[in-house]
This record gives structure tokens, sequence and C-alpha cells, in this order.
């Protein structure tokens, strides 16, 4: 073997021996990070909380001013359908009238929580995961948990408190693909002896949902209401989902699916509500 | 010979946060967008051959800033990103011209690969780590999603290009 051969596997062996140890200082700083992982994400979103909160502040400004010019050729179409959801909104008021269930169809969700003792946490939104994924600005330290319910004022489904830290957590969206909720599918015509219809809201990615496992045999229509069941007992009942718009039936499948137009909207919900005693109530 | 590292840690916090609050109104059809992937990208881009020390910084600082903003375990788009990042110089390699070392072309079709490779992996990473519920799959938002962080970035580039060319033209 010459000197150069013998000096060549040398330095090889120094560039194996290199990336070895970089390799293996490296997997370190990554167990290590991990290890820390909840407090490192928590003080990022102390130290920028004051920041993000104002840039969500102007970005929603921003998008309300700039958003009428993006959806200008919509307005039409969206014209259109206001007025013949306007048609029959009426039409289901006569109907709750004449049947004396106006109560039942009143989704006011403080007067739910009177009724039930739902005691709840107010929090705003700070910012957005891609992955269909808020972050709201209370934690652990004011009371909150996984798996907790996340409502708006008016009773809408937005998710659940998918990770706590010790100041802010994330909350799954319902659209969250890997987010599955039990639903009961309220029709427009109401009969009382027709037996219930359930079915599974599942979540689509991208903010938007769909309607699954609602067998063939039940017949639901275009603008029927989707409203929680609480069978999985994450989420109290009559809590708003989202509204069918499109059928899809397959002779050939057991179950039935629809498109959904969900009832949340990330951009306009200043304050949501956590319910912090739904597990315990039941 | 701080101040590299230095800027480059605060853009990618800056960068960050407005990602994460001002542009979060701004979604499209499910297609949100990434403005640390398309800065540690331009980095990585315009950064020279076998600076690899330089492209290891980059994706540790981009993926650390993306994992504490998300809710994946810190460390899975690092590993991913560095990936990316080697994956691009030792393309740029063999595709570099001789007339244009940064052609606009290559900029677009490496950086949509990336973007998607990133993504996906990204999502097969969460499934087997954290939610194991739904494989990841090629969608539509995520064929929007590469259009509008495109779209981002060849801008930025145009920008950056002009900017690389007069520092080349005054050495």
């Amino acid at each position: 073997m010459n000197v150069s051969s013998a000096s060549s596997i040398n330095k090889k062996k120094k560039n194996y021996l290199k990336i070895l140890s970089g390799a293996i200082i490296f997997c370190i700083f990554i167990f290590v990070l991990n290890i820390f992982s909840s407090q490192i994400k928590n003080y990022f979103y102390l130290l920028s909380s004051p920041v993000q909160k104002t840039f969500f502040t102007a970005g929603e400004s921003l998008s309300g001013i700039l958003n009428p010019f993006l959806n200008i050729y919509n307005l039409a179409g969206e014209n259109e359908n206001l007025k013949k959801e306007n048609q029959n909104l009426l039409s289901q008021i006569s109907l709750l009238q004449a049947t004396g269930e106006g109560l039942q169809a009143s989704f006011d969700f403080s007067a739910n929580c009177q009724d039930k003792n739902f005691t709840t946490v107010m929090a705003s939104v700070i910012g957005l995961d891609g992955q269909d994924i808020i972050s709201i600005n209370k934690g652990s330290s004011d009371g909150i948990l996984e798996g907790m319910p996340v409502v708006s004022q008016q009773g809408v489904v937005f998710g659940k408190i998918f990770a706590v830290y010790k100041n802010f957590s994330k909350v799954m969206l319902i659209s969250n693909k890997n987010s599955v909720i039990d639903v009961k599918i309220q029709q427009k015509t109401a009969d009382p002896l027709m037996p219930e219809i359930n079915g599974v809201v599942r979540g689509n990615g991208g903010f938007s949902i769909f309607l699954d496992l609602v067998q063939v045999d039940q017949e639901i229509k275009e603008g029927d209401i989707l409203v929680t069941s609480s069978l999985e007992k994450v989420f109290p009942k009559d809590l708003l989902v989202g509204k069918i718009t499109k059928i899809e039936k397959n002779d050939q499948k057991p179950f039935q699916q629809a498109q959904v137009e969900q009832f949340f909207e990330v951009k306009s919900a200043d304050n949501l509500f956590v319910i912090t005693n739904y597990k315990q109530e039941n | 010979m701080w101040l590299k590292p230095f800027i480059t840690i605060i853009l990618f916090y800056f960068f960050a946060i407005l990602q994460n609050s001002f542009f979060t109104h701004f979604v499209f059809s499910g297609g949100v967008l990434n403005l640390i992937f398309i800065l540690f990208f331009l980095f990585v881009f315009f950064e020279k051959q076998k600076s690899y020390y330089w492209v290891f910084f980059y994706a540790v600082m981009a993926g650390l800033f993306l994992d504490i903003f998300s809710y994946a375990s810190l460390g899975i788009s690092i590993v991913l990103l560095m990936a990316i990042a080697f994956l691009v110089k030792k393309t740029q390699s063999l595709l570099k011209e001789e007339k244009d070392d940064f052609s606009l072309v290559h900029f677009a079709l490496l950086f949509s690969v990336s973007f998607i490779l990133y993504s996906l992996l990204l999502q097969t990473c969460i499934f087997i780590f954290v939610v194991p519920h739904v494989f990841p799959k090629f969608s539509l938002s995520l064929i929007v999603e590469i259009i509008y962080n495109l779209m981002f970035a060849v801008l930025a580039f145009l920008i950056c290009k002009k900017y690389v060319k007069k520092i080349n033209e005054r050495i």
C-alpha cells in the first residue's frame, strides 16, 4: 500500500467520523428540544403575543376592506342565494310558530349555558396553523384542558382543544382532516313522529366539512341544519355545525354523504368560548 | 461575522409572526401562505454551492420556527428542510447553466417540487408521530397552496435576483 492511498483512506475515515459525530450531536439537540418543547413554545408565544395580536387585527381590517373587491364576481350569485335563504327562513319561522316549537330551535348560547350550568372561558384567536388549527390566548393557567369544546357566542361549534400550553392553546377545528363529530340532522319540515337522523361530520381540510354515515334510506334535504348530537360526549348537544348544500347519494354505497357549508368563520371570530366543565357535567 | 446569522434569525422570526397572524386572513380555498418556507428556499437557492454550513443553519432556523408555531413535534420540519436543502443544492449543481446561474424556470420548478415534498412529508410525519387518523394525500387545497406560494416566491425571487446581480457586478 503506498502513502497516498493510505492518507486518502485516513481522510475518508475522518470525514465519516465527522458526519457521524455531527449526526449524533444533531439527534441529541432534537431530543433536548422535545424535552422542553412545551416551555419553548410557550416562551415564544409570550414573547410574540403582543406583536402577533397587532398583526392579526391589521390583517382582519385589511381583509375586510379587500374581500368585497375579491368577491365582486360572486355577489350576484350570493344575492340570489340570500333571497332564497330568506324565503326558506320565513317559511321556517311560520312553521315553528305554528307548531309552537320555537323555543327548541333557539340556539342562544348564553341561555344554553345558563340552562346547563356550563362554565366557559372567553378566549381570543391569535393565529392560525395551515392544518386547520387555531391558537387562542388561554392555556392551562386558565383551567383549560385537552379535549374541551370550543364554541362561538352564537353556539356555533369551532372545534376542541388539541394541545395546551401554560398561556395559550391550540384548537383543532372541525374542518381538520382528523376531526370527526357526531351530528343529528334538523330537517326543515320537522315531523315529531319521524325518527331522528344521525350522521357524522368529517373535516375535509381547508376550512371545509362534509356529512357522512347517513343511511341511504333516510331522507335528507339541501338546506337541512346539522347540530351536535353529543353521542361522543365531547360537544354538548344542539350546537350549530353547518347546513347541507349538496347531497351525494350512491345506491352502491351503504351510506350517503353530503357537502356541508360550515357555520364557523375563523376570520370574523373575535371571541370564542371554551366550555370547561362539560365532561364533568355528563 | 455575527451580522448575517443575526439578521437571518430576526427575518425568520418576523416572517413566522406575519405568517401566523396577518396572513391567516388571506386563505384562499384552503391554501395558506408559508412565508418561512419561501424565505428558507430563497436563502438556500441563492447560497453558494458547497456552503453546507449555511444551508444547515437555514434549515435549522426555518424548521425551528415552523415547528414552534405549529402543533408538530419540534424537529420534524428541521429534518425535512435539511433533506430538501441538500437535494436542492445537489440538483442546482446539476442544472447549472453557463449564462444564468439563477434561472427563473429552475427556481419555479425546484420550489414547486420542494413545496410538495415538504407538505406531503410533514403530513406523513404528523400522521405517524402526532395524530394517526387520516393518511395524507394530494388534494385540491395543496394545488391551490402551491400556486399561491409560488406567486409570492417568484416575486421575491425577481427582487433577490436583482440584488444578487448588483452584488456580483460590484465584485
